[in-house]
């Protein structure tokens, strides 16, 4: 992290730049995690209009195209000290916050998953090909469609059981890190092959599949990559850390 | 267009409680007749649908699963059932409601509908008494 934070009399003056933020030209107020001069990292609360923060939009996105993506700078840009979250410090703070979206994740792919698998099941319900049989009944598109209706049959049982420990208070921080992997992975997989299933007409946008196809990659890698997330399990079941 | 019935093979319904099931209901109406007719538009343009935040406020879809400052306190199940039909939707409408804390404008201005969402509830949560969180978790 390499956004700073210096103590000035009652202000922090905030240096540094922060990319790929979900809405940021639309925002009133910013999160920005920032280190400290004790190089512990801390949460300050940026409002719209502060002297020194530029945020622009992302333009060329292949994927997440329905969603506003920013960039964040901030230049000698200062906040009130009062704007500092008091309560946390360090990667607690931060880590918490991805703990809870990448729950939301775990679930939400599940119904891009929903989607690209009924379209292709109806699709090919109808598309008549060789002998003027749905290609439904062929076996190759049937192993596709029982693969697809087995992962997200899986993928309901695993963030069902996170959501229950999380209503509980027992869930653990690599519990999400299962749903999140398995269940984005999965719904990823899924997009492909609907759009296999529908040939040509899985690349235009007047089905759903390949919008979600785009989308998912992003998914994939934000809120923690597919093999991060890996490590964080790896970690926990073998007692060794091999993030570096 | 038809409505969504349902990708159940394993009886998982049978898992849900009715809250968990409304919860669900409401979303899946709320991306069949408000997402689905305009997300490709918003895709092709590279537009956010803005237009659907205050619908979302009142519905409670924002910070859904914290306690007070007038969320809808939705379990986390109930939470991930509806970020489940959001992102039937479209990946960009889940990301708004679930990794983003930050509100438009109009947001805070639809005085009917909850202001508050995850991370600024997480904010509260964090931050003490003292620290002015005025213009984020106001109660609704």
């Amino acid at each position: 992290m390499l956004t700073r934070a210096v103590k000035k009399g009652d202000s922090y003056i905030l240096d540094g730049e922060k990319m790929w933020i979900t809405n940021g030209t639309i925002a009133d107020v910013a999160l920005i995690w920032a280190k400290g001069e004790d190089e512990k990292v801390r949460g300050f609360l940026v409002e719209k209009g502060t002297p020194g923060l530029k945020a622009w939009t992302i333009h060329g996105k292949h994927s997440l195209r329905a969603s506003i993506t920013a960039g964040l700078s901030m230049t000698a840009c200062k906040i009130p000290a009062g704007n500092l979250l008091p309560g946390v410090e360090g990667l607690r703070g931060p880590l918490s916050c991805l703990d809870q979206a990448r729950y939301g994740i775990g679930w939400g792919a599940i119904g891009a998953a929903m989607a690209c698998y009924d379209t292709a099941l109806t699709y090919a319900k109808q598309r008549k090909q060789f002998e003027n049989r749905p290609i439904a009944s062929h076996q190759l598109v049937q192993e596709k469609l029982v693969w697809m209706i087995t992962e997200i049959t899986k993928a309901q049982l695993l963030a069902l059981q996170v959501g229950r420990l999380k209503d509980q208070g027992r869930v653990h921080a690599t519990h999400i890190s299962m749903l999140k992997m398995n269940n984005v992975w999965m719904a990823r997989e899924i997009a492909r092959m609907a759009r296999e299933i529908l040939g040509a007409n899985g690349i235009v946008d007047d089905t759903c599949v390949m919008r979600h196809m785009n989308n998912l990659e992003s998914v994939y890698t934000y809120e923690g990559t597919h093999d991060i997330h890996k490590l964080i399990i790896g970690e926990r079941i073998t007692g060794f850390s091999a993030f570096v | 267009m038809p409505s969504f019935g349902s990708v159940d093979f394993l009886e998982f319904d049978s898992l849900l409680s009715d809250e968990e099931k409304l919860a669900r209901k409401t979303a899946r109406q709320f991306v069949d007749e408000k997402v689905l007719p305009i997300i490709v538009r918003h895709d092709r343009e590279g537009t956010f649908p803005i237009e659907l935040v205050p619908e979302m406020a009142q519905l409670g879809f924002f910070g859904a699963n914290l306690k007070g400052y007038g969320c809808a306190e939705m379990s986390n199940v109930e939470y991930g059932v509806v970020m489940q039909e959001l992102e039937r939707g479209d990946s960009g409408l889940r990301s708004f409601v679930s990794v983003q804390f930050t509100h438009s404008a109009r947001t805070r201005r639809n005085k009917s509908g909850c202001r508050c969402c995850n991370r600024a509830k997480r904010l509260a949560a964090l931050g003490s008494p003292n620290l002015n969180l005025a213009r984020i978790p106001a109660p609704c």
